[in-house]
């Protein structure tokens, strides 16, 4: 199924039909990614839609055999940090990444803004792994498929995302994998 | 907190947010888009800002020689040796001293052929050298040249040298060409076209011309 929807094989619409076969499922997880990292609704939308454009254009680059989810989903982490670090406005909006995180006139408990606030202060990648594993819900190796790193690799990436959040919040010390 | 628990409070601090119903048909419509449009248009304005560069430094190539021409002419008298001067002495000393031999051989062989010019045998000046010297010396070379191709054209060659004899002709005839280009370049303010190479090798054919005939 992933393989056909990759086809470069019919006529335009036929590959379009098939892509979206394979990519549409995926839409939900991609833009709940897309909002984890970027935290604006519009901006996901936009991240989504261009890394659904980007997917499209690059599907030759797609490894036959393999899954197209973590090859997606990379795709879509890509495209938000590009949203971040690449458009010309985000110089003016400098804040950007914090504002869109720590919201002063929202009533949420002290230790949610504290994790907003940790989490806005985490380096991109490091940001990244932890949206994957704790709002994604994705299991290591699939941390590690959408990261091209091992499963060890994952692990050890999480726990120093989460070693760097420890100042704002207790956090979880040990791992399982669910 | 265990890793369950922190979860949940991870998913709080992001939030939900739905994802919109219509962005499948959006990402869907986003597939529509002409694919190539952006790479063309990308190639078209780097073909164009190419295309662009290229005149502007062939222009620029251009204005520069013409600038080097420019103050080449304007300062007057070189005080260095150009390098159709350094190439002038060599030359001019060869000519004299490889035709005295030709003319001898002619003599011996009951074609005399006159002396050479007076302009040839004269010594080189010393360099360094200026321009105008440079072309008095190549007109007086041409001067000399011609009357040898003149002396050499009213001459009956001997048998055995007769091929010889016309090829040194067809030869002169070449160098006399180049040293007219040569002086033409200094004629028209332009020394740095003068091209010593070029007049050295017609006069090096001339050269093995005489060799053949001496030998």
């Amino acid at each position: 199924m992933f393989e056909t929807s990759m086809s470069m094989e019919g006529d335009r619409s036929e590959q379009e039909s098939a892509f979206m076969a394979g990519i549409e499922p995926l839409l939900p997880m991609a833009y709940r990614l897309a909002y984890g990292l970027l935290r604006r609704p519009e901006e996901a939308e936009d991240a989504v839609q261009e890394a659904t454009l980007g997917a499209w254009r690059h599907r030759a680059a797609f490894r036959a055999g393999s899954e197209v989810r973590p090859w997606f989903l990379a795709i879509v982490a890509n495209q938000c940090r590009q949203t971040v670090r690449t458009r010309w406005w985000s110089v003016i909006r400098i804040a950007d990444p914090v504002t869109s995180w720590v919201d002063p006139s929202d009533d949420a408990s002290d230790e949610l803004r504290s994790l907003r606030s940790g989490l806005s202060k985490l380096p991109p990648a490091d940001r990244l792994v932890l949206v994957l594993r704790y709002y994604l819900d994705l299991s290591f190796d699939d941390v590690a498929a959408t990261l091209h790193i091992s499963a060890p690799a994952a692990r050890v990436r999480t726990h120093r995302a989460l070693a760097r959040l420890r100042p704002n919040l207790v956090v979880p010390e040990e791992f399982q994998d669910e | 907190m265990n890793e369950r628990q922190f979860r949940a409070v991870f998913h709080s601090a992001i939030g939900e947010a739905p994802m919109p119903p219509d962005l499948s048909a959006r990402a869907r419509l986003a597939l529509g888009r002409p694919i190539e449009d952006h790479p063309s248009r990308v190639l078209q304005v780097l073909a164009a800002a190419a295309a662009v560069l290229l005149i502007a430094g062939i222009v620029g190539f251009n204005l520069l020689s013409h600038y080097y021409a420019t103050i080449g002419n304007r300062s007057g008298p070189v005080t260095h040796p150009s390098p159709s001067a350094r190439s002038l002495s060599p030359y001019q000393q060869l000519v004299s001293r490889d035709w005295q031999p030709v003319a001898v051989a002619f003599a011996a062989a009951g074609c005399p052929l006159p002396p050479p010019p007076a302009g040839v045998v004269n010594p080189a000046p010393v360099l360094p050298i200026d321009t105008p010297t440079c072309r008095a010396q190549v007109a007086a070379e041409k001067q000399a040249t011609e009357k040898m191709a003149a002396d050499l054209r009213s001459a009956t060659p001997p048998a055995n040298l007769s091929d010889a004899h016309t090829q040194l002709q067809i030869d002169l005839d070449a160098h006399i060409g180049a040293l007219g280009v040569a002086i033409q370049a200094f004629d028209n303010n332009r020394p740095a076209d003068y091209n010593p190479n070029f007049a050295n090798s017609t006069y090096d054919a001339a050269r093995k011309d005489v060799a053949v005939i001496l030998r």
